[in-house]
């Protein structure tokens, strides 16, 4: 068994004699015994700990023991403390235990019987440990049925997200699949003769599918895990995205309030897409616009800073509007959740943003006070530097020389270069970081050990006949070569990975854009 | 791009790109024919809706392009391209889906396709990259270009 918990037995008496022999006789319950001489250090003592059992002598000069416990008891705090009087004066009298919870009062008429002493206390004493065992299961059995409704919020959440982006990624798929035919038969159509009025039509249906084209893309965006969507640069530029999105955003907010921007010039690139980027700040300020109806001044204002590290940019849409209640600050992020009208409101737009801005790795925060305002914080990822981008592949980087012969491989190499931002040599007469050449009894190998001998860092790549093995690298002089061999029927997504890397090495050995 | 190099001995460039379509969405499918056939460089000669008879058509019709849907029921498509390339090395297909990502792009290259085309790609973009194909470059909507760049495998410094 576990050793039991120790109570505290409070024993007051103003005479230290007979505290003594009190303490004495309890010794063997094996639990703490205090002794205090008067009801105020009693008090004191009370004030500070818990107490099992108080053993309290009636007749005491100033408080008397009756008086003692009458004050006790009206205190909430010490209402499990156990009273026992110790009379000198046999209490037939009833009424003076009356008022009192008769089961935790007692007395003890002197001369004191040990055995009966310690009977009443340890009785009250284990009373005392069994009430508390009990209160903390009680209590932990609380924290844990609260924990279990937690964790089912989450659950039924996550559920729900889960579902929604299924069902969402689901429906933008198919509704982007329907709406390739109309957009190809509004195409078509438009290189019709067509009637005025039936050229508005067109024009008309055009805008609509294009706005059903956005809401398709949309409903994928919010899916959180299904198809990756990396439809667009993943970097932007807040200032430049700024100019070029202005009029939309501007458009969203009408006439009714007014529109801040603050977006500093030198701020790092973010790590999200234009239309991504632009999506998010559309939906807030949608939102800042609804919540400023019927506000006199209403101010929304777009704001951008970095970090002092430059690891983040920190996007802030603020308004002057009404705020949200506590429920409605918990809550505006999932789905569904709108305090609007149907006409007005689908409570999507903050899931969509979060979608969104989680997907790039960053946060957003809510922070608003009733009849003072609303502030959405975003938390992007800045874009790493240039100068420390030394391992990736270059970017707007290079100039390629290639000359193949096979109609595909050539189609693949400059596919490739073109999208690794490599420019391709017209003429041998441009200096290029990379020959890509193909052997076909032309001296290809020597003309690429010609050109590597003559530019020291850079590299060439030389395909050779088919069924020799994927790539083969020979050493020259100990270096690793820079004449990298590559098997003509080498697979596109490998080719890519190859071309990658040594386009990369060539332009970093010339240095300019390590 | 530079395209002066870019001699395609099979193509008669004043004759219209054929083109066959391989789509198991009867609508897309149909509004495909009409898109293309309303272009004076491109013409249709067959549509497929079925992925598994599709072989036999593309070797009999023996068109310049195939356009071939990604995701269709109960076919791999990849495989079916797989076999275009080894036997049908004269016809280019070009593979196109609502869905980029990267493994599909590379599966589909890898494959033997010409190329890479999103279905939401502006309508303009599809038919202009269809032409491409068809003078022998590697054709990827925006995108998939996209895509691929963000796919870039990571090297160390
Ligand atoms: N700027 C804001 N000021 C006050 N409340 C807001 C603001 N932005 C969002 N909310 C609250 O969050 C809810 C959810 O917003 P959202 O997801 O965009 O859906 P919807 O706008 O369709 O209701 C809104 O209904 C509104 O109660
Ligand atoms: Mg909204």
């Amino acid at each position: 068994m576990a050793p039991k918990e120790k109570v505290n037995i409070l024993l007051v008496d103003d005479q230290p004699t007979k505290l003594l022999s009190l303490e004495t006789i309890l010794a063997d319950l094996d639990e703490n015994v205090i002794k205090a001489n008067s009801a105020d250090e009693a008090l004191r003592f009370l004030l500070a700990e818990e107490c099992a059992v108080l053993l309290v002598d009636v007749c005491m000069p100033k408080m008397d023991g009756f008086e003692l416990a009458e004050l006790i008891r009206t205190h909430p705090r010490f209402g499990r403390t156990a009273i026992i009087f110790i009379s000198a004066v046999y209490l037939t009298d009833a009424d003076l235990l009356r008022g009192y919870d008769l089961g935790a009062v007692d007395y003890i008429p002197v001369p004191i019987v040990p055995e009966v002493l310690k009977a009443k206390v340890s009785v009250f004493a284990e009373l005392f440990r069994k009430t508390s065992e009990l209160r903390r299961l009680n209590g932990e059995l609380e924290r844990r049925l609260a924990e279990l409704d937690r964790s089912n919020e989450r659950l039924r959440f996550a559920d729900r997200m889960a579902t929604i982006g299924t069902l969402a990624a689901g429906l933008g798929h198919d509704m982007g699949n329907l709406l390739l035919p109309v957009r190809m038969r509004l195409d078509s159509l438009t290189g019709c003769d067509l009637a005025s009025e039936a050229r508005d039509d067109v024009a008309a249906i055009r805008e609509a599918t294009e706005y059903l084209q956005r809401l398709a893309r949309s409903l994928r965006l919010l899916a959180l895990d299904t198809d990756v969507e990396h439809s667009v640069e993943p970097s932007t530029n807040l200032g430049q995205w700024w100019r070029e999105t202005e009029v939309l955003l501007r458009n969203a907010v009408g006439r009714n309030a007014e529109l801040a921007v603050c977006i500093p010039e030198h701020l790092p690139e973010v790590r999200l897409d234009k239309a991504g980027l632009t999506q998010v700040v559309f939906n807030l300020i949608q939102n800042a616009h609804d919540a400023l109806k019927g506000v006199a001044d209403g101010k929304i204002v777009v704001s951008a800073v970095g970090s002092p590290d430059e690891q983040w940019v920190v996007l802030d849409v603020a308004d002057n509007g009404p705020g949200m209640s506590e429920e409605a600050c918990r809550r505006c992020l999932e789905p569904f959740f709108t305090t609007k009208t149907r006409e007005l409101g689908t409570g999507l737009g903050l899931a969509l943003v979060n979608g969104i801005i989680k997907r790039a790795n960053g946060k957003v925060y809510v922070e608003s006070r009733i009849g003072r305002g609303t502030t959405f914080s975003m938390e992007l990822p800045a874009m790493r530097q240039a100068t420390e981008a030394g391992g990736d592949a270059p970017t707007g980087a290079g100039v390629a020389r290639v000359v193949l012969r096979t109609q595909r491989l050539r189609a693949h190499v400059v596919s490739i270069l073109t999208g690794l931002d490599c420019a391709i040599a017209v003429d041998d007469s441009a200096e290029a970081d990379l020959l890509v050449i193909e052997e076909d009894g032309n001296g290809a190998l020597s003309a690429a050990g010609d050109f590597t001998e003559r530019h020291p860092h850079r590299h060439a790549i030389v395909f050779s006949g088919e069924g020799q093995g994927e790539s083969a690298e020979f050493e020259q002089n100990g270096q690793p070569s820079r004449v990298i061999r590559l098997d003509r029927s080498i697979r596109p997504s490998s080719l890519r990975v190859r071309i990658g890397e040594t386009l990369a090495s060539s332009c970093r050995g010339r240095g300019g854009h390590a | 791009m530079n395209q002066a190099t870019n001699v395609d001995s099979n193509l008669d460039r004043h004759r219209r790109l054929r083109i066959v379509c391989i789509d198991d969405n009867a609508m897309i499918a149909s509004a495909l024919v009409r898109r293309l056939e309303s272009d004076p460089t491109l013409t249709c000669v067959q549509v497929v809706q079925e992925g598994n008879a599709s072989f036999q058509v593309v070797r009999e019709a023996s068109p310049d392009i195939v356009l071939m849907d990604v995701d269709m029921p109960g076919v791999d498509t990849f495989a079916i391209v797989e076999r275009f390339a080894s036997e049908l090395p004269d016809v280019r297909v070009i593979m196109f889906s609502g869905h980029v990502n990267p493994e599909f792009i590379d599966r589909a290259l890898d494959a033997g396709a010409w190329g890479y085309l999103s279905k939401n790609e502006d309508v303009v973009d599809l038919i202009e990259a269809i032409r491409r194909a068809g003078q022998g470059e590697i054709v990827l909507s925006k995108e998939a270009q996209t895509v691929q760049r963000s796919a870039l495998p990571k090297r160390g410094p």
